[in-house]
């Protein structure tokens, strides 16, 4: 199967998470988002001199895997790519800064060394958080919340478009890159004389296929903004949004510190 | 005349400035008919369709649906009670389960949770997908996929239901539970296809359009069965009315 194929299968599967009946699925999805945000943003504050705390931030990713029954290793062998890139992000700064930062017995570790660790650490922290969210929470609840933050209607109408014409756009690449394997059998990828009219043909018959999906839901009544309920927030809502930011509010400042 | 749903008087069409899809097409369809609307490939079937739904506003000649003159601003009202059932389901199913989707119209005709949730399953119900609702479509059978695509437009409780190649892509057995289907809706039906068959087993009445115009509009079983006249029109008999089955290297004869 194509590496495209693969990819639609793959947010399809995180798609069919997000709407199954779990308890972490029906938590309201504002307060799942405030807590995605508080999260990040604590990770992302560590210092180089508080390194080791970052730790401690485990906790959170670590409950929702097992709460939410999440499986870890399909988490990460899914993200393996993206974290991949994360952890690049840092890959010079060895290099750049060669300042001694401390001992492992007799090696010298590096300031370099320890900011690019840091950096692929609050990297897949971050990750793993976003991807918690969009495995129990489906975009439209996200978007049905940010309504009620009172958003821009239109922003969160490009929002939810972006992520289902995306979809569309990935299947129509899918489908060409199967027709143009099927008629170069024994030929790795692509050639790329080849690359500029398949561009041009997944444009088109992408837009021809957002058009009919925009026709269907001009026909049923859509007229520029979604109408997806996200229910109203209960205490067991507030009191899940409370207990994470108290509780990695107090990781942040206490622990490993 | 006035207790027509559709009325179409004169009527043209052309994409742009390309040669006109559609010439000088005049009908009426009363409440509770059922048409097929059959011809070839490229005869102008679903752009027809396409028309009396407001999809294309560009046209010529008079165009009403449910009383109303066809103009941008009678669409909300028109399209409330005219479904449109596309040929492809996968573009019509663009929401996380099937519920959203069924319940996708009556949310944006403002009606309220409740009444939203009620109209839903009854659609779901009606079609014998209730059991579906909580699955996302992309999981769908192709035959699962037509039966939510049609519960999406009953959600709506239209008076009439347009349909694009319903039978397309479906195997026998999804094929003869859509005709029954089909067949048990009290609104007025407009069905394009060229399985005629299919239309013969659906609708009384029958639209055989070629080359953009009506070329004839009469009983289903008369125009489906003249031989000829299909023909003419790029179309053959349909395949219920052969004496024997068609098999690889034999030729087949009409029955009687």
């Amino acid at each position: 199967m194509s590496n495209v194929n693969n990819a639609v299968r793959e947010v399809r599967r995180i798609s069919a998470m997000a709407q199954q009946d779990k308890w972490l699925n029906r938590v309201h999805p504002l307060a799942k988002l405030g807590v995605t945000v508080l999260y990040i943003a604590l990770a992302v504050s560590y210092t180089a001199n508080e390194g080791i705390g970052l730790l401690g931030m485990s906790v959170y990713p670590i409950t929702l895997f097992v709460a939410g029954d999440i499986s870890a290793a399909d988490s990460l062998k899914r993200l393996r790519a993206v974290l991949i890139l994360v952890c690049a992000v840092g890959i010079l700064n060895p290099f750049l800064d060669t300042r001694p930062a401390g001992h492992i017995g007799s090696i010298t570790v590096s300031a370099g060394v320890v900011s690019m660790l840091l950096l692929a650490f609050k990297g897949v922290l971050s990750v793993l958080a976003a991807y918690l969210l969009m495995a129990t929470t489906t975009v439209e609840k996200l978007c049905s919340g940010l309504y009620s933050l009172h958003m821009p209607k239109l922003l969160v109408t490009v929002i939810l478009l972006t992520y289902r014409y995306i979809t569309l756009l990935m299947e129509e690449a899918g489908r060409l890159q199967q027709a143009y394997a099927l008629r170069a059998p024994g030929q790795r990828g692509i050639r790329p004389a080849a690359w500029g009219s398949l561009a041009g043909s997944l444009l088109l018959r992408s837009m021809d296929r957002a058009e009919t999906v925009y026709e269907s839901m001009c026909l049923r009544g859509f007229n520029g903004a979604f109408r997806v309920s996200a229910g109203r927030m209960r205490w067991s809502d507030l009191l899940y949004m409370i207990f994470w930011a108290v509780l990695l509010v107090l990781v942040r400042l206490f622990i490993f510190q | 005349m006035d207790d027509m749903y559709i009325k179409i008087d004169s009527l043209s069409f052309a994409y742009g400035r390309y040669e006109p899809v559609l010439e000088n097409i005049s009908f009426c369809a009363k409440a509770g008919e059922s048409i097929g609307l059959v011809g070839a490939n490229g005869a102008g079937k679903s752009t027809l369709l396409k028309l009396i739904v407001g999809l294309e506003l560009d046209y010529q000649g008079q165009l009403c649906v449910a009383g109303m003159r066809m103009e941008k601003k009678n669409l909300p009202k028109i399209r409330e009670k005219t479904g449109y059932v596309f040929q492809d389901s996968e573009s019509q199913l663009f929401m996380p389960t099937v519920y959203d989707d069924v319940a996708f119209g009556p949310y944006n005709y403002g009606l309220s949770g409740q009444q939203v949730q009620q109209r839903a399953n009854e659609a779901l119900e009606q079609v014998g997908a209730l059991h579906l609702k909580d699955r996302p479509a992309c999981s769908l059978s192709g035959g699962q996929k037509k039966l939510v695509s049609i519960a999406t437009v009953l959600a709506m409780q239209p008076e009439a239901i347009l349909m694009d190649e319903p039978s397309a892509a479906l195997d026998p057995g999804n094929r003869r539970n859509l005709i029954r289907l089909l067949n048990s809706f009290g609104q007025l039906k407009l069905i394009a296809s060229h399985d005629l068959d299919f239309i013969l087993d659906t609708c009384e009445r029958t639209l055989l359009i070629a080359g953009g115009r009506i070329v004839r509009d009469g009983p289903a079983e008369q125009i489906l069965t003249d031989r000829e006249l299909l023909e003419s029109c790029g179309l053959e008999l349909p395949l219920s009315l052969y004496g024997n089955r068609v098999r690889a290297g034999q030729t087949a004869e009409p029955a009687g």
